[in-house]
């Protein structure tokens, strides 16, 4: 279970919200409708930007990243850099001939499964995800990319946990990532109730301690909460830097992270959809490094009193042991009043429509 | 030695003997219910030491079943992650409750620093059900398996 592992200096990537299914929980609200997709040009580009600002791992998302028809070539980038890789996908379109053109570009692939079957389909919206699952397991096996299993947790699905760790087990998983639902994009309209209160979190945190013991040796078990504790005793998890130091001195990959990519080119601290007060650039006006001296300047001291913010008032200041921080984070960004008026390129573009 | 009532296809026939059959469909329904009543075989008795196979499953069992209140458990967490913050390794959570589990703990082995710390906790936590410390003596003179629990 991640709890005081060294953190990886991450940029994530959603190159595309195109995406063949239509899951409830999905966070991009991504779907077959959505077609918006980043130039490889651009992507190619902030990998490398992001490597020299000392970032270490390249992790795609979306969308489906599958669907994006430039992925092999932006894992390539980020291989010739020195760069470890990671995908997450929904597992569907895992062929031998794709998986056979991933490997050796990723180092591992996240497979999304929310539960047993019936729970997975419902959720995945659609009646063959699992079984078109199982088939890209079989797939991804048979070629020997390394895979791990990322399972979204909520209300439902907590007490299903020794099912899919036994499932991610007998796969031949190297990791089960559980990562508790959060309330955005199209989850926050259909899933709202299914959201893990605190009880839950809990009990899924002695239920992984128990998970640990079993599969620890030959599966991760990485839980996506941290507690109190830790983040009352790990200050660069909480809040970046205390204002007295200089920021232009630290490398960026250690003021920032992860990094986030979103599908139009907004660039943002550690999670999708934050808010775009926060906002290091748009790449499709600015690169990442031309951006980043303006971004310390002003964004920067507002992105630190928002840690500062909700570390004092809503970590210190209540009752609970854990704490999805990023989620957090994403939540106050939006609703906290924190920064300046926007300037005209930072105000929101509608993703839907374009 | 394993006691209680054996369940699976062996179980289901002995019941149906004795349950009134109408509407073979219905029985079936009904017997399944009772079935799933009587699932308790997955529990060891005390003369059997607990298979690694189930623990995770009692856990479980006892985390949803077993009643446990809210602030108990979150205490029991927070006992965890101030050891784990020390690191404190392994801890191993385990069911409590026999034959249906109704509590769970956490074990580990604790030096002299870490039972400071312990006791320290313990005492701006009210409500943990249990403490145990057992010096484990020669030749880990230093060491003391701890186990703490809620229930």
């Amino acid at each position: 279970m991640r709890m005081l592992a060294p953190r990886q200096r991450i940029i994530q990537i959603h190159p595309t919200l195109k995406c063949n299914l239509l899951c409830k929980h999905c966070y991009s609200t991504s779907g077959p409708s959505e077609w918006q997709t980043m130039e490889l040009d651009t992507l190619c580009r902030v990998v490398k930007d992001a490597h020299e600002m000392g970032y270490e791992v390249l992790s795609v998302s979306g969308g489906e990243p599958l669907l994006y028809r430039h992925l092999d070539e932006v894992l390539a980038v980020a291989k010739s850099l020195g760069m470890g890789t990671t995908i997450t996908t929904n597992g569907t379109l895992l062929d031998r001939e794709r998986c056979e053109r991933l490997r050796g570009l990723v180092d591992i692939c996240a497979i999304s499964l929310d539960g047993p079957p019936d729970l997975h389909n419902e959720i995945r919206n659609s009646s063959q995800a699992f079984d078109r699952l199982l088939s890209g397991l079989r797939s991804i096996k048979a070629v020997g990319v390394p895979f791990g299993v990322i399972h979204t947790l909520t209300r439902r699905s907590w007490d299903h946990l020794l099912w899919i760790a036994e499932f991610a087990a007998a796969q031949g998983s190297s990791l089960l990532q559980i990562h508790p639902l959060e309330l955005i994009g199209r989850a926050a309209s259909e899933m709202a109730v299914d959201s893990p209160d605190d009880d839950v979190l809990c009990r899924t945190y002695l239920l992984s301690l128990a998970l640990l013991a079993k599969y620890g040796n030959s599966m991760r078990i990485q839980l996506d909460v941290i507690d109190r504790e830790s983040l009352l005793s790990l200050p660069e998890v909480a809040a970046p830097l205390d204002s007295t130091v200089d920021p232009t001195l630290i490398p960026a990959a250690d003021l920032v992270n992860p990094l986030v990519v979103e599908p139009l080119g907004r660039v943002v601290p550690v999670s999708y959809g934050f808010s775009r007060e926060y906002q290091i650039c748009d790449l499709r006006h600015q690169t990442l490094k031309e951006a980043w001296l303006g971004f310390l300047r002003k964004g920067y001291p507002q992105y630190r009193d928002l840690c500062n913010h909700v570390l004092a008032e809503h970590v210190k200041g209540s009752n609970r042991q854990l704490f999805s921080w990023y989620e957090l984070l994403v939540k106050h960004s939006v609703e906290g009043n924190w920064g300046e008026p926007l300037e005209d390129w930072q105000r929101p573009v509608e993703v839907s429509g374009v | 030695m394993r006691l209680g009532l054996r369940t699976g296809s062996t179980n289901l026939r002995y019941w149906r003997r004795f349950m009134p059959s109408k509407d073979s469909q219905q029985d079936e329904g009904e017997l399944r219910v009772i079935w799933s009543l009587l699932a308790i075989d997955t529990v060891p008795m005390p003369d059997e030491k607990l298979g690694k196979q189930s623990i995770e499953r009692d856990v479980l069992a006892a985390l949803r079943f077993g009643g446990l209140d809210k602030q108990n458990v979150t205490e029991l967490v927070q006992v965890v992650s101030v050891l784990n913050r020390e690191g404190i390794r392994p801890l191993r959570v385990f069911p409590i409750g026999i034959p249906a589990p109704d509590g769970v703990g956490v074990q580990t082995n604790l030096t002299l620093k870490g039972l400071r710390i312990l006791v320290d906790l313990l005492a701006k936590i009210e409500r943990i059900n249990h403490v145990e410390v057992f010096p484990l003596g020669i030749p880990a003179i230093d060491q003391f398996m701890t186990r703490i629990s809620v229930r």
